[in-house]
């Protein structure tokens, strides 16, 4: 098994928003990382997922699978998912693959906030 | 009457009314002769009738008599001899004789009140010159006066219609003297001849333009409708000078200029009954129709200028002698204005028009040049020139380049078949569509097909599009065609001339249309001409056409690509000549395949190999930013290369070598003047097979497709152009050119 270059923080803002921070890559070796993660961050009342990408380093096509799995996963529960601190060529990939019609993209943690509903 | 008229110009008449001008300032002469023995008479009257006064008074009742029988006889002979107008003699008469008497009896009671004064206050007059002096004095300042008002006054009472006359004249003489809009002096004509004649229904019939006999000898004349009425008018002032109203052009009449009424008013310049011509007259039967029974021509130094045509009178009398000697009065004034009017009009409608053309002239080239790319598209190894010269009036010429995936240029020159502003917005609709379906389809005639089909439901009748559509690719050197009835392209090559043949119906004709495709090799050295009929449909001052043939000749001669352009353009203007205006546009498109592509290999800036294990492709990443970071990439566009570097070593690592670490992903990074290139390749003997499916989000949520697979398309998507040699021993190509262009779509 590869070692894993990402390590992810989970914060339960409130009932129903928890935020996952991303540090280091996202690649296929984050697969277990994130969605422990989200095991952690989603409870029953949680309604909006919000990812920090202010420290990604690197994301590629298998990180791209793991957000869309993760979106699968977040659909069942009827659960949105935000982002904010993405760079711009991050962004440039939301919208060729058009993650970004599915996850609402922000600038800053208040942005993303106010879009839950704070 | 003589008519000179010639066909195409303006009727010319000699007027019989320049003999009678002559004969009526005779008269005029005589009369004013006339009118100063009368006013001569007439003091002399005054005084007698003083003195008979005077005398009868005092007794003498002979003297009187012997004056008056004196002064008829003089009278008699003025009038008999017809030195004075007999209705002026009596006016004045009458206004010379009552003036006289109120004047004798304010002089009379003033002496009379004078002495009456002296008895009741019983005071002797100073002296009789008294009581003479102040009646006298009296009597004076009171003549000028009353003789004004007195004169009025019996010109309105027994000489109305002399007295109308005079100054409805003078009044329509001084509103139209300074006026040159056409509306205006039309109303003001109406206006008078409706306050003063009351007729039942009137219009002014006015030529069309000054010069508007037409190829068939016909006249074309402006029906200007009567103004609505005015309200009620309260004192003859506000009749005589109510303001006009605005009139409006009704319809246009045509009147044979041998028509035989229209021969009779222009002969005699006085108003006529239409009534008796109607039979043989198609001018007196348009009268008819609109219950005009009476016209009168409008004539200016000869020229007709229209007519003016009259109902009957509201009170069913006839038009007499004053109303005609009226009108022909008003008519003689109102003529001259009219015709400057109408010159005036004409200018200025022309400047207008002129304006109008201009300003139409000036949006359908903007569209044009608006539409037409701003930037050409940066092929390595070819050079592309283009030349657009619209004609004064635009002829909806068109040509477009849409980049495509892998290093591929769609190429398009066309023609909408109309010209201005329809053919300008019809060429943007066609470009749009182009490229919409370009994205679409990939075969050439397919695109034409679809295109044709969205075009023909939508193109307005008698307009169609002429369309050539290729798509070259340059690694390749192919270019794969199709052509909607537009002028071949010519391929240069080793000094020979081909045409690029295909055939196919213009777009926008008929449904249903299949369009051939072709496909010709476009070699190192090869140069394109794609071009529109603006080019070889040009004439010259003999009315020979430039042709294909010489197009032709002149494309074996050997030319430097870059100057291809420019020769043909001076061989055009050889051809023309000095003074040549361009009948339609020129537009130019030149594809040129450098001969030197193949001598200078890219070169080999950095191989090296790493094994196959997860995340170093992370690795691989970091080495090629290093590398390219001084070749002149923008930051986004070497980001984007080394995302893709990545997918395709972890692709690599993960599908050619199984992540068997001791298989090596092999990276070359080449560099040429316009391009960086990385080529990749693992240990594979397999043939390499790709993805066709293209990843699509709403599916994959959908769980229809794996939530994976975007590798391919990410690098697809990031780089300019992705070059897959499938055969072993495979490997993939990606190119980024170093230049700012945007990613292929």
């Amino acid at each position: 098994m590869p070692p894993t270059n990402v390590s992810i923080q989970v914060e339960q803002i409130n009932p129903t928003t928890s935020r996952l921070s991303i540090q280091g890559d996202l690649s296929s070796t984050a697969e277990n990382a994130l969605m422990d993660a989200y095991s952690k961050a989603s409870t029953t009342t949680t309604r909006v997922i919000i990812l920090d990408f202010t420290r990604l380093s690197y994301m590629n096509s298998s990180g791209i699978g793991l957000l869309v799995t993760l979106l699968i996963r977040m659909n069942r529960q009827k659960q949105r998912m935000l982002c904010y601190g993405l760079n711009e060529h991050y962004r440039h990939i939301f919208t060729l693959t058009r993650l970004n019609d599915v996850i609402t993209v922000h600038q800053t943690l208040e942005e993303a906030l106010a879009d839950a509903g704070h | 009457m003589q008519q000179s008229g010639h066909r195409g110009g303006p009727i010319s008449i000699q007027n019989k009314n320049n003999t009678r001008t002559v004969r009526l300032s005779c008269g005029q002469r005589l009369r004013q002769i006339g009118r100063n023995i009368v006013f001569g008479i007439a003091w002399i009257m005054r005084g007698f009738v003083i003195i008979a006064a005077v005398v009868f008074l005092a007794g003498h009742a002979y003297i009187p008599l012997i004056f008056s029988l004196l002064l008829t006889a003089i009278i008699f002979a003025l009038v008999r001899s017809r030195l004075v107008s007999f209705p002026l003699f009596l006016n004045r008469s009458l206004t010379y004789t009552i003036l006289t008497s109120i004047l004798a009896i304010v002089y009379f009671s003033g002496i009379a009140v004078y002495e009456l004064f002296s008895q009741l206050f019983d005071t002797h007059p100073a002296n009789n010159e008294i009581a003479v002096i102040i009646p006298t004095l009296i009597t004076v300042a009171l003549f000028q006066p009353l003789r004004q008002n007195l004169q009025q006054f019996i010109d309105k009472r027994f000489y109305r219609h002399t007295y109308n006359a005079e100054q409805v004249i003078a009044s329509f003489s001084a509103s139209i003297r300074e006026e040159i809009d056409l509306n205006q002096i039309s109303a003001l004509l109406l206006n008078t001849i409706r306050d003063n004649l009351l007729p039942s229904s009137f219009e002014l019939w006015l030529q069309e333009t000054t010069t508007s006999l037409d190829t068939q000898g016909n006249l074309h004349l402006f029906v200007w409708q009567a103004p609505p009425p005015p309200p009620p008018p309260t004192t003859t002032t506000s009749l005589l000078y109510s303001q006009p109203e605005k009139t409006l052009p009704k319809h246009l009449i045509s009147v044979s200029e041998d028509d035989p009424l229209l021969k009779m008013l222009l002969a005699e310049g006085t108003l006529l009954e239409a009534l008796n011509f109607v039979p043989v007259s198609t001018l007196a039967q348009e009268l008819q129709q609109s219950h005009l029974s009476n016209s009168m021509a409008l004539i200016s130094r000869g020229e007709l200028v229209g007519l003016l045509t009259l109902g009957p009178r509201l009170s069913g009398q006839k038009y007499e002698l004053y109303d005609q000697n009226l009108l022909s009065n008003l008519v003689a004034q109102a003529a001259p204005a009219l015709r400057v009017a109408q010159v005036v009009r004409e200018q200025q409608d022309q400047a207008l028009a002129h304006e109008r053309i201009e300003q139409e002239l000036r949006t359908a080239q903007l569209i044009q040049r608006t539409l037409l790319p701003k930037e050409l598209p940066h092929l390595p190894g070819c050079q592309i020139t283009t030349y657009y010269q619209p004609a004064r009036e635009v002829g909806g010429d068109f040509y477009d380049f849409h980049v495509l995936a892998d290093g591929r240029l769609g190429i398009v020159i066309g023609d909408v078949a109309d010209k201005g502003i329809p053919a300008a917005l019809f060429m943007t609709t066609t470009c749009t569509m182009l490229r919409s379906v370009a994205k679409e389809i990939e075969p050439p005639g397919e695109v034409l097909a679809h295109v044709n089909e969205l075009l023909y439901s939508n193109i307005p009748t008698g307009m169609f599009v002429t369309c050539f559509y290729a798509i070259f690719d340059l690694h390749k050197g192919e270019l794969w065609y199709a052509n909607a009835g537009h002028d071949l392209p010519y391929q240069q090559r080793k000094g020979q001339v081909h045409e690029i043949r295909a055939t196919g119906m213009p777009l926008g004709l008929l449904p249903g249309m299949l369009y051939e495709e072709g496909c010709v090799t476009i070699h190192p050295g090869d140069t394109l001409l794609f071009y529109s009929d603006g080019l070889v449909e040009a004439h010259n001052s003999t009315r020979t056409m430039f042709g294909f043939p010489r197009l032709e000749q002149l494309l074996l001669r050997e030319i430097e690509p870059a100057g291809l352009i420019e020769y043909l353009l001076k061989s055009l203007a050889a051809f023309t000549g000095e003074g040549w205006e361009q009948e339609d546009d020129v537009t130019l498109v030149t594809l040129h395949r450098n001969a030197e592509e193949q001598e200078q290999p890219p070169m080999l800036l950095a191989e090296w190999s790493l094994a196959s294990v997860p995340g170093n492709e992370h690795t691989a990443m970091e080495q090629v930013a290093e590398r390219v970071r001084p070749l002149g990439l923008t930051d986004e566009r070497r980001d984007n290369l080394e995302t893709a570097v990545a997918e395709a070593v972890m692709n690599a690592m993960e599908h050619g070598n199984h992540y068997q670490p001791e298989k090596l992903v092999t990276i070359q990074l080449f560099n040429t003047s316009e391009t960086i290139l990385v080529r990749i390749r693992d240990e594979s003997t397999d043939t390499l097979v790709l993805p066709e499916s293209t990843p699509d989000l709403n599916a994959k949520l959908a769980g229809q497709q794996t939530a994976r697979g975007w590798g391919l398309f990410l690098i697809k998507s990031l780089v300019d152009e992705l070059h897959i040699h499938p055969t072993p021993p495979a490997y993939i190509e990606l190119l980024m050119y170093k230049q700012n262009q945007s990613s292929p779509p």
